[in-house]
């Protein structure tokens, strides 16, 4: 005669059937609640993730080629770089309204009627296993932080957006060299040149490879070479982000299959995997009385 | 089995695993802690309860698995690693009568030999699911094959932090409260 199975057994064998049929469930079944779950699952482990997350840092400080300045000269080097990304983010909004409309707007602080206070979120986790993937902000909806917000490091150098995933306290960000963030158009200057026009400055579509750089072609005839600067003009991302440093070419090379363009290597100055932490730039909408945006 | 001692070790192995597994990163390959308790626990515990924690493991581990789903879209998918705990800990069972259990390197040993069961079926499940035609799941972060060879090292690195982990763990037996159906002497055994 067959033994019964034990009612551990049998509520086992249940548990493995229902966890296979989940497995395969199609991506819109499972979305909604999962992620409200996963929510659920990873609160008692957000105190501990920030603790972690702090000796972490402390044990494995990231390689920032100006750490070791003095304060005083990271403070200036800072300004530099973010004074000079926005000029240049002057300069695209300035090309892009005379194309349109053919008017002129005020170069300094262009963010057309959009304000942006910029907050440190500490990165708290990431996903087990992978070697890189979404990181773990300690930022979320309580900071003003909703999906779109972009995320860089020493004020001008993007690390990426935030996802759709945002929660009260924390949020998700999803790195610039994550292949899932898809293609990013630049604008590629000389690092040497500070004064060039970025309306004659090369331009070019990015795509991540998942190896912290992202590729992309230019034309054989455009004078690029390595160690020029590849600056975000897209306007699918915020305006805040626009001007933004994306990297550096690291090399070019031909394309095999058409001479007549280039292949660059573009690296970021900083990589999502090695950051503790991360600036995000809130954008507040500022409206006129009428209701209308200024 | 304590159940309350194993949420304690499950929650230290999933802060580990979610962020302090960093700091020991080489070349972006990271140990898997919740592999080497798994292991222990499928050394160590009767048959029914080592795959329960296993499957309780591996469902953690999902649920702090945050996938991209086209740009900006995150999914957690139920499935990959808590099947893949699962049978893992099943090869586990199969060879821990040929053994010794409560050695250190032993438990490293088999942490190579589960964190590898485990992958095959995780990066399956990944596979398949990255073939569904709602957009594409990115799992691995370059290649297929770069995110196979990338996670048999983390195998490996699994099971040689499996030895010092492996021997505090050993040390915590008592602890555990592992019921046996023999009485405990020399030569424990468990089926």
């Amino acid at each position: 005669m067959a033994r019964k199975m034990s009612p551990s057994k049998q509520a086992f064998a249940l548990a493995l059937c229902v966890t296979a049929m989940l497995a395969v469930l199609p991506n819109r079944w499972l979305q909604p609640w999962t992620t409200d779950l996963a929510g659920i699952v990873n609160l008692p482990l957000t105190p501990f993730e920030d603790a972690g997350g702090r000796i972490k840092a402390w044990l494995r400080p990231i390689d920032d080629p100006i750490a070791g300045e003095t304060e005083q000269v990271q403070k200036l080097i800072e300004d530099r770089d973010e004074t000079l990304a926005l000029y240049r983010a002057a300069q695209l909004k300035i090309d892009l309204l005379q194309e349109e409309i053919g008017q002129l707007q005020d170069a300094v602080r262009f963010h057309r009627g959009v304000t942006v206070t910029p907050i440190i979120a500490q990165v708290t986790g990431r996903s087990p296993g992978r070697a890189g993937g979404l990181l773990r902000l300690k930022a979320g909806t309580r900071e003003g932080v909703v999906p779109g917000t972009v995320a860089v490091y020493r004020g001008v150098h993007i690390i990426g957006r935030i996802t759709d995933d945002v929660g009260r306290l924390g949020s998700k960000l999803l790195p610039m060299t994550d292949r899932a963030s898809g293609w990013v158009a630049g604008i590629v200057l000389s690092a040497d040149d500070v004064a060039a026009s970025v309306a004659d400055a090369p331009h070019v579509d990015l795509y991540p490879q998942g190896d912290g750089t992202l590729t992309g072609e230019i034309e054989r005839a455009r004078d690029v070479h390595k160690g020029d600067v590849v600056q975000l003009s897209d306007y699918s991302w915020p305006d805040a982000a626009q001007g933004m440093m994306i990297g550096e070419i690291e090399s070019i090379s031909t394309k095999d299959d058409d001479p007549l363009r280039n292949l660059v290597v573009v690296r970021p100055h900083y990589l999502a995997a090695d950051l503790n932490s991360v600036t995000l730039k809130i954008e507040q909408i500022e409206l006129t009385q009428g209701g209308g945006e200024k | 089995m304590s159940w309350a001692f194993f949420a304690i070790c499950a929650l230290i192995a999933m802060v580990f695993e979610v962020g302090l597994v960093d700091t020991v990163h080489i070349l972006h390959i990271k140990p898997s802690v919740c592999a080497i308790l798994a292991t222990f626990i499928a050394l160590s515990a009767p048959r029914i309860t080592a795959l329960w924690a296993c499957l309780i493991l591996g469902l953690l581990l999902d649920l702090s698995t945050d996938l991209s789903v086209g740009i900006a879209r995150t999914l957690h998918l139920i499935g990959p690693h808590t099947l893949g705990y699962v049978f893992a800990c099943y090869i586990v069972l199969q060879m821990r009568s040929t053994v010794f259990r409560r050695r250190a390197l032993t438990i490293g040993a088999m942490t190579l030999l589960f964190a590898f069961s485990a992958m095959v079926i995780t990066v399956t499940l990944y596979i398949v699911r990255s073939w569904y035609p709602e957009g594409p799941l990115y799992w691995a972060e370059t290649s297929t094959f770069n995110e196979i060879m990338r996670r048999f090292f983390s195998a490996i690195y699994s099971g040689i932090m499996g030895v010092p982990i492996g021997w505090v763990l050993a040390r915590s037996l008592p602890l555990w409260q592992f019921q046996t159906n023999l009485i405990r002497g020399r030569g424990v055994a468990w089926r």
